[in-house]
């Protein structure tokens, strides 16, 4: 809903009508712009431009707080687990070169972190088998089998947010190379 | 440690409904001898593609692979096969097709080039499946046997020749934690009798960790994700994707 403000003033109807256009797939309960407006008023991110004659016509702009706010919430990362893709959907749509630009390098190092937990973690597994080894034979070393299988867990769960976040790479650095090509389009067609 | 396998640059691709379709794109790797490397990626990622030809049996579009000195990409036929039979060995989960017992199964490598009679290929064979621990199915059938015997007549089938180089495709997969470490621990120590290289594709993670280097293979592209051969190494290789898109070079040490 900020997003929408910051893209233009509107009013409360207005934000309800362009959010079912924009995100037509997400799902919203009909209360969700007048709860939600009120909420970013106190917040400091948009403020009541005018009053109108029934609740649903007050019109509302971002403040500068807000547009701040949100810009920078769109170059947040987006390495999101399944349950937050509605909030990647938001980002890539209101998402302008720079942004995406932005976007991508912030995954790029996360993914550049989890590499490195991954390989911290491989390590250490490769350490507790070695340790494991050691005791065969002898009086079962318990600590070191849990903690072989801990560690193994730890370098999964890293490894899977390394593949997540390739895949999300390469999807967003797809979308980059479609904004060129579609502003080159359109210089073609008003031409 | 001197590189026993090194691809450098390859790339290769098919043409799938009139389209082109890059299967690998300017991959670099490399694996010495007595250390275990693992290809990991999902299914259809074209990770035996990469193992078909890191094994030399196809060539690349463009790039070299190097086995030692020699540089496979120019060999004949011939040459290839030979020393495919000799000095690497290719190993996965596959049946043999045709009825044939476990034993001669295991010995099919040895078959290759002629070089043994077949009392002897039957000899070596069986070792090969008393090292692995499954002497009690060299009679058996292949369809006979529990997805973990299959596994370890893999395993015998990959050491039967005693070659250099070990290529081993998604032969670890889904085995759970327990026979996982089981087969890891099998491996190495095959590879520490041996001497061998081992390149492996999982799409497990798990059974990635029993390996020394790690690669991720994605869309074509190969990334680092574990350097334990060369630890003190690790925290420095990092290949941001742009630069390796720019033609960079990304294999360690290349």
């Amino acid at each position: 809903m900020l997003g929408l403000l910051v893209e233009q003033p509107d009013t409360v109807a207005g934000v309800g009508v362009r959010l079912v256009q924009r995100f037509p797939h997400a799902r919203w309960s009909r209360s969700a712009v007048y709860t939600n407006l009120p909420s970013l008023v106190r917040q400091n991110h948009v403020r009541l431009v005018k009053e109108g004659h029934k609740p649903a016509l007050n019109r509302y702009e971002a403040t500068a707080t807000g547009v701040a706010h949100f810009r920078e919430w769109v170059r947040e990362s987006a390495a999101v687990p399944p349950v937050l893709r509605d909030a990647l959907q938001g980002k890539l749509a209101f998402s302008e070169r720079e942004d995406l630009l932005a976007l991508i390098e912030t995954v790029r190092q996360e993914e550049e972190a989890c590499r490195q937990k991954y390989a911290t973690a491989h390590r250490r597994f490769l350490k507790a088998r070695q340790l494991t080894h050691r005791s065969a034979g002898k009086d079962a070393d318990w600590e070191t089998m849990v903690r072989r299988v801990q560690v193994a867990d730890e370098a999964k769960v890293w490894g899977l947010m390394v593949r997540r976040l390739q895949d999300l790479l390469e999807e967003l650095e797809g979308l980059l190379r479609e904004i060129p090509a579609s502003l080159n389009a359109g210089e073609a067609a008003d031409g | 440690m001197g590189e026993l396998l090194s691809l450098r640059s390859v790339s290769k691709g098919f043409v799938r409904g009139g389209q082109p379709l890059p299967v690998l794109v300017d991959v670099s790797l490399e694996v010495a001898a007595g250390e275990i490397v693992a290809v990991v990626g999902s299914k259809d990622s074209g990770k035996t593609t990469l193992l078909r030809v890191a094994a030399g049996m196809e060539r690349p579009e463009t790039g070299e692979v190097w086995f030692g000195d020699r540089e496979l990409t120019g060999f004949s036929d011939a040459k290839r096969t030979r020393l495919f039979g000799r000095e690497i060995a290719w190993t996965d989960r596959e049946g043999p097709g045709v009825r044939l017992n476990v034993r001669d199964f295991a010995g099919l490598p040895l078959t290759m080039g002629r070089r043994h009679g077949r009392r002897e290929v039957r000899s070596l064979a069986q070792q090969a499946l008393e090292r692995v621990g499954v002497p009690g199915c060299a009679g058996q059938r292949w369809e006979d046997l529990s997805k973990w015997e299959q596994v370890l007549v893999g395993l015998a089938r990959g050491i039967v020749s005693r070659p250099r180089l070990l290529v081993a495709d998604d032969l670890l997969d889904a085995l759970g934690t327990k026979r996982t470490q089981e087969a890891g621990d099998l491996l190495r120590s095959l590879v520490e009798e041996l001497g061998c290289g081992v390149l492996m594709s999982v799409s497990d993670l798990e059974a990635a960790l029993l390996a020394d280097r790690v690669w991720l293979f994605t869309h074509g592209e190969l990334r680092l994700m574990s350097d334990q051969a060369n630890a003190a190494n690790a925290e420095i290789i990092a290949f941001p994707k742009a630069a390796r898109r720019g033609g960079d070079s990304r294999g360690v040490g290349s």
